[in-house]
């Protein structure tokens, strides 16, 4: 009975389950990104904080609304949103503005705004 | 060689084939519309479109067209159209696509708008929630592990990949909807009925019309299927139906909400605190968790001290502070009946949805030092 010399078939498993572990870590990877911190705080023509501001997040080309706030004491806070582009909308009786952020990697973004 | 480059095409052809079953889909996919297409000239050709007097075509497109227009701002990428097929059964069935077949037997059968609006509203629902694409990922999946499964045993991978997209049309029909997007399409039903202004109850009278009976064929749609029972359905449908009217006349508006948490608050009835919170909050907070809640425990103690300072009873007010996109601030400032003065003031924001204006997260307290 003649045996069949398994190291070559060994070797070449062995190359395949790397690659496929290679594709397998490249999926995951892809599929992170980083997050960071988003502050804002809002003034009035006085210079004294204003409560009561609607701040909406939006995606970039304003498809969806990923989450909303009111400002109280004069901030608003969003914790742990997945770096890249956003828009904010800011709402308050008197006005509205709109603008763009980005959002990086472990950052905290602050931003001051005078509400007109 | 050989063996080896077959190894590889194949576990690079698993890695594709579940990366692709579990990519998003946003949008109406090439497969859905094929199938939707498939079927409808299927259930045309079989049986033909119904005929109907102008009153009652008339009748039942005005109450499609309404329903309709509300379900597509839940699904804007859908473009709904409804056909009615001559057979004279009692079923309904969602074809996808935004197509939608209703039989002429139940059409007949259903002489009143709230119940004819429970049937769209149900087939809506399976629109919306997209589960014709769901049905069709599960399949795909399914049948992907079949074709692997031909291409370990017999090693014609390519016929395989062939059958999975010819045969998915054929399982939906057959299979029909999962217990889950059966009882998801209910409640849709019911709220898409009160949002276009149509009483919810309708669904729970269909339920009645379709456990009476008459001509049905399981295999021509799904409104008629063996699940969810019929008696369990219609006494989730009670109930459902019942927090629906319940939430209407409790949550209407910012200021109702505001003024059932301030009510909770002040006679410490945490159920009425926890019924003010939003679904998605409640989904991820039970009742007994809310018991712990730091800030619903700080703000019990403020009204206690104040309370007590104050010898008297604690009266509140309410202010609208700000409205956007269905979103609200509400201000409840908590005083002293006897001097009238402010001594608490929380701020609370709301979100409308399908209950009415709910609370996205707990009251805060304005100027908190």
């Amino acid at each position: 009975m003649k045996f069949r010399d398994r190291s070559g078939d060994d070797l070449k498993y062995k190359r395949v389950f790397l690659i496929m572990i290679i594709l397998l870590l490249m999926t995951i990877l892809v599929g992170c990104e980083g997050q960071g911190d988003l502050k804002i705080i809002t003034y009035d023509n006085q210079g004294d904080l204003l409560d009561d501001v609607y701040v909406g997040l939006y995606s970039a080309k304003y498809e969806q609304r990923l989450d909303f706030a009111y400002t109280i004491n004069g901030e608003v806070n969003f914790i742990g949103l997945p770096s890249g582009i956003y828009r904010v909308k800011l709402v308050s009786w008197e006005s509205s503005e709109e603008l763009e952020i980005q959002i990086k990697d472990g950052e905290s973004t602050y931003l001051k705004l005078k509400i007109e | 060689m050989l063996k080896y480059s077959k190894s590889f095409s194949t576990i690079l052809f698993i890695i594709s084939a579940l990366f692709l079953i579990n990519l998003p889909a946003d949008a109406v996919s090439d497969l859905e519309k094929e199938i939707a297409k498939k079927n409808l000239v299927k259930y045309q050709e079989e049986y033909g479109l119904a005929y109907l007097e102008a009153t009652a075509r008339n009748r039942i497109y005005n109450i499609f067209d309404r329903l309709s227009a509300e379900a597509a701002k839940d699904a804007r990428d859908l473009n709904f159209k409804l056909y009615i097929v001559d057979a004279p059964v009692l079923n309904a069935a969602y074809l996808g696509d935004g197509n939608l077949v209703l039989f002429k037997g139940l059409v007949d059968r259903l002489k009143d708008d709230n119940q004819l609006a429970a049937v769209i509203a149900h087939e809506l629902g399976h629109g919306v929630n997209n589960d014709i694409e769901e049905s069709i990922n599960l399949i795909q999946g399914l049948q992907v592990g079949g074709v692997l499964f031909e291409t370990f045993t017999k090693g014609n991978r390519y016929e395989g990949i062939l059958d999975v997209a010819g045969n998915i049309g054929l399982n939906l029909l057959e299979k029909g909807y999962s217990r889950e997007q059966e009882r998801d399409a209910d409640e849709y039903s019911v709220s898409l009925s009160e949002r276009a202004g149509y009483d919810s109850y309708g669904a729970i009278e269909l339920m009645y019309i379709l456990k009476e009976g008459g001509s049905n064929d399981t295999r021509l749609g799904e409104l008629f299927s063996s699940h969810p029972n019929l008696d369990n359905r219609v006494d989730y449908l009670k109930d459902l139906v019942k927090s629906f009217k319940d939430a209407k006349e409790l949550y209407y508006s910012p200021i109702a909400t505001a003024r059932a948490l301030a009510q909770g608050i002040l006679s410490d009835n945490l159920e009425m605190v926890y019924g003010s919170y939003w679904n998605k909050v409640q989904g991820n907070r039970s009742l007994n968790q809310l018991k712990n809640n730091k800030n619903l425990k700080q703000i019990e103690e403020r009204i206690v001290i104040i309370s007590l300072d104050n010898f008297g009873e604690l009266g509140y007010t309410l202010e609208l502070r700000n409205q956007v996109e269905n979103t609200a601030r509400v201000a409840i400032s908590f005083y002293d009946d006897n001097n009238q003065q402010e001594d608490l003031s929380l701020a609370i924001d709301l979100i409308k949805d399908q209950y009415g204006w709910k609370l996205v997260r707990d009251p805060r307290i304005y100027n908190l030092k």
